[in-house]
């Protein structure tokens, strides 16, 4: 079982490698946030992250400005 | 008070206004900020912005904007190596208030900023056709917002200040001069451009030769002064050191300066630093002010100077002259005025041909002479000078300053002079260099210094100097 870390929560992994839309869901991460690597580079749902070392990644949502 | 101030690029905003302007749908808008903390407050630096494409928003419309989670992490990664990030919405009517949503979404991105970095400003402007309401904070002010006071857009002709809805700064404040001094001048020169001035803080490093010349010249116009030279003066300084009076040898040239300034005119601010540009009181005493003047004697002040200016946005004028003499008689005698604006197409010193193949500093040549390795004063090395050609510097300078401030000529502004003192004529060399794109002083590159105020990214040095090359040699 992997462990990687988004937005400094702690997430269990089953499988050693997941798609960022495997991710999402084990964190109950929105699917329309976007999810960016230790680098800042924005990941894409389908890629594919290895979870057999730590990795410590970040989500944000979208920005809404309104009135 | 201390103010906070927003200091732009006028290609930035200009770009950004087209899209504000929009009566039909909201857009949100970033930019990338340097800061300049000082005791005067602190100034936002802008040189770098990110303009959505339509594709980027989920929603745009007329009260709604929202900005993809994608592009988001886009925005955030280009503004990891700057101190805050600049975040600007319109609204399509009414008030520029920043709503309950506005507030809501804030906070979590200023959540979002932290995340990506230990600490960033967050600037937040809200924009109804003209008008603006704008504020600040970081994570040791939140939940606090302070007023953004004043935005002032830098551009290759003129200098626009913008006063927010909720600044603490009143438009005409600081603005007011002496009209009946000016009489003659306003029959041509724009009055606003006059205030302007008047309202302005300048810098003026060296306080020698030329320097005392234009500051002599610039006390018409200016009201607020701060000077840096750390010399005494000497009797073979009187025969052309504007301000000096009889007895002055041995007392501080900036310490002449502020007499003949204040007696001048009694309300003038007039602040002074005894020591050499670039010593860290001479940075902290300049941080503060709105343009720079630099007519020190040695090519390493310039090039300090240059850095300084480009890195903490400030228009610059730069002067030098000399006597070149073979076998007794004059080669050549003659000044320069060069203009460093921080703006697009503007270049700095060196890529304006400052010859950057000797730069030591001032106290490494003191200490080569305390220690044998170089004999006499350093004073028997300072080029050979006269108070003509000072004085022509100092009015080719002061003529480029007004004419930037009031466009009276109409003409194309140089940013360098030079005058041949021989065939006493000005010669225009603004188009014998080009500006480098990849300048690490003025370029825009991600390892230049320009705009980035305080704080370098890791892995950013300061710049060292450029070889000059044949082709520089020609002019």
């Amino acid at each position: 079982m992997g462990k990687i870390t988004i937005n400094k929560k702690e997430i269990d992994c089953p499988k050693d490698q997941a798609t960022v839309a495997e991710l999402k869901e084990l964190g109950g991460i929105p699917k329309r946030d976007a999810v960016y690597d230790e680098e800042g580079n924005a990941l894409e749902d389908e890629d594919v992250v290895d979870t057999t070392y730590p990795r410590r990644l970040g989500a944000v949502e979208d920005w809404t400005r309104g009135h | 008070m201390k103010q906070n101030r927003l200091i732009i690029l006028d290609s930035i905003f200009s770009a950004m206004q087209e899209m504000l302007s929009d009566r039909q749908k909201e857009h949100l808008l970033f930019g990338y900020l340097g800061v300049n903390q000082h005791a005067g407050g602190r100034d936002f630096l802008c040189v770098d912005g990110y303009l959505p494409s339509p594709e980027e928003y989920r929603v745009q419309r007329a009260g709604l904007v929202t900005f993809s989670a994608q592009s988001v992490v886009h925005v955030l990664k280009q503004s990891r190596g700057w101190s805050g990030l600049l975040d600007w919405h319109n609204h399509t009517g009414g008030f520029p208030l920043f709503s309950a949503i506005d507030d809501r979404e804030a906070e979590k991105e200023l959540r979002n900023i932290r995340d990506f970095k230990e600490n960033n400003y967050l600037l937040r402007l809200v924009q109804s056709h003209e008008r603006i309401a704008a504020e600040l904070t970081d994570r040791t002010l939140y939940p606090e917002w302070e007023p953004l006071d004043e935005i002032r857009v830098i551009g290759g002709q003129e200098i626009k200040q913008i006063y927010p809805e909720n600044s603490r700064v009143k438009r005409e404040e600081g603005k007011s001069f002496d009209v009946e001094r000016h009489l003659r001048t306003l029959e041509f020169y724009p009055k606003g451009a006059l205030e302007q001035i008047a309202s302005l803080h300048f810098g003026i490093i060296g306080g020698g030769g030329t320097g005392s010349a234009f500051l002599n010249l610039l006390k018409f116009f200016a009201r607020k002064v701060t000077i840096v030279e750390g010399d005494h003066v000497e009797r073979h300084n009187s025969g052309r050191l504007f301000h000096y009076v009889s007895g002055d040898e041995g007392k501080l040239k900036v310490e002449i300066h502020a007499r003949e300034l204040k007696r001048f005119s009694p309300d003038m601010e007039v602040k002074v630093v005894d020591s050499m540009f670039p010593s860290d009181e001479s940075i902290e005493s300049l941080k503060p002010c709105d343009f720079i003047a630099v007519a020190p004697d040695n090519n390493f002040a310039r090039y300090k100077a240059a850095e300084f200016a480009s890195r903490y946005m400030k228009p610059l004028l730069e002067f030098g002259s000399g006597v070149r003499m073979r076998d007794g008689k004059v080669t050549s005698i003659g000044c320069h005025v060069r203009l460093q604006l921080p703006t697009d197409r503007g270049k700095c010193l060196v890529c304006n041909g400052l010859d950057v193949a000797d730069l030591t500093p001032s106290e490494f040549e003191d200490y080569k002479r305390a220690i044998g390795y170089v004999e006499g004063a350093r004073s028997d090395e300072t080029p050979a000078s006269v108070v003509t050609i000072n004085s022509m510097a100092a009015t080719v300078g002061l003529r480029i300053l007004l004419d930037y401030f009031g466009g009276y000529t109409g003409a194309e502004l140089p940013d360098h002079v030079l005058y041949d003192d021989l065939s006493m004529k000005l010669v225009d060399l603004s188009h014998a260099f080009h500006k480098n794109p990849e300048c690490t002083i003025c370029g825009r590159g991600e390892d230049s210094i320009f705009g980035r105020g305080d704080f370098l990214p890791e892995g950013l040095c300061v710049p060292q100097p450029r070889k000059l090359t044949e082709a520089d040699s020609l002019c």
